[in-house]
């Protein structure tokens, strides 16, 4: 024991401590969180369908509630224009989410069909934050119909 | 002489495999790493965040969408650069037809709807019924 111990005590003293352990454990760490970064990743998907115009037209003859939203580029600033109908409503981008609450409670998330369309020159932003405000509802069938 | 050092080696301590760990760990972390910055391509693409998302993986094709310094919108598929006009040919071919797979849009936030639009519109055109738009992940997005 003694013996072992002097020996240990004059490898540290020449070589200095042993580095090597505390590497390999550093290195597991580092994949470790890189994979589950990897897994996790920084980034989420927001599904959004590309309907024909064909099946915009059956959508609208169906069970279901279509709604209308477009954000158009006013002067400076932009709007979203909501149409259920015959009725139509304007939010601003930031209200838009409490608008999209609102359709979802008055005809029911799973009813409603929403087609996002905007002007050319609106923000992509803009357009991804009313698709997430639908999201946010509770509504799954929201696509990007083809230009008219 | 070869014959006694593997016996003694055998018999007396085991051969060390630290510095075989240590290597590859190095190679694992540098493949990782390089895989990363390929998936982007270099472009410095920041999508748009938001509080909500899928957390699926990410498709096998991923169209990034991005503005150069010189203000010119610059496509990739997968890593690969290509033009407006060679997209829907390059997904018809990737995709098959009729198309199987799915197709991820990683998108500029501070480009306009005008400048993805096209891009919506070859995934459409290339047979497909959805896409997945790349959204930054932030949980904590209040609005």
């Amino acid at each position: 024991m003694l013996r072992a111990r002097s020996a240990r005590v004059m490898h540290e003293q020449a070589h200095g401590p042993n580095m090597t352990p505390m590497v390999d454990i550093v290195m597991v760490i580092l994949i470790f969180f890189m994979a589950s970064a990897a897994i996790m990743g920084p980034e989420w998907l927001l599904r959004t369908a590309l309907p024909s115009p064909k099946a915009v037209g059956s959508a609208a003859a169906g069970d279901v509630t279509p709604v209308s939203a477009s954000v158009q580029v006013v002067g400076g600033s932009f709007r979203v224009v909501l149409r259920v109908g015959e009725a139509r409503r304007e939010a601003g981008v930031e209200s838009v989410a409490s608008e999209a609450a609102s359709l979802a409670r008055e005809f029911g998330a799973d009813r409603l069909v929403v087609a996002i369309d905007a002007d050319a020159e609106a923000p992509y932003d803009a357009v991804v934050r009313v698709h997430e405000a639908f999201v946010k509802a509770g509504v799954t069938r929201i696509g990007l119909p083809a230009p008219r | 002489m070869r014959r006694l050092a593997i016996h003694r080696g055998a018999s007396g301590s085991h051969i060390n495999v630290t510095p075989l760990i240590d290597v590859v760990m190095c190679l694992i972390v540098f493949y990782l790493i390089v895989g990363r910055l390929a998936s982007t391509n270099g472009q410095a693409v920041a999508p748009p965040a938001t509080g909500v998302g899928d957390t699926a993986a990410m498709p096998r094709l991923v169209v990034n969408v991005a503005r150069s310094d010189s203000g010119a919108i610059e496509l990739s598929l997968s890593g690969t650069s290509l033009t407006l006009e060679s997209l829907g040919e390059a997904l018809r071919l990737r995709l098959g037809d009729p198309p199987t797979g799915e197709v991820a849009i990683r998108a500029d936030r501070r480009l306009a709807w005008g400048d993805v639009r096209p891009v919506v519109e070859a995934c459409r055109a290339a047979g497909l019924s959805s896409v997945k738009l790349v959204t930054e992940r932030n949980e904590g997005a209040t609005r």
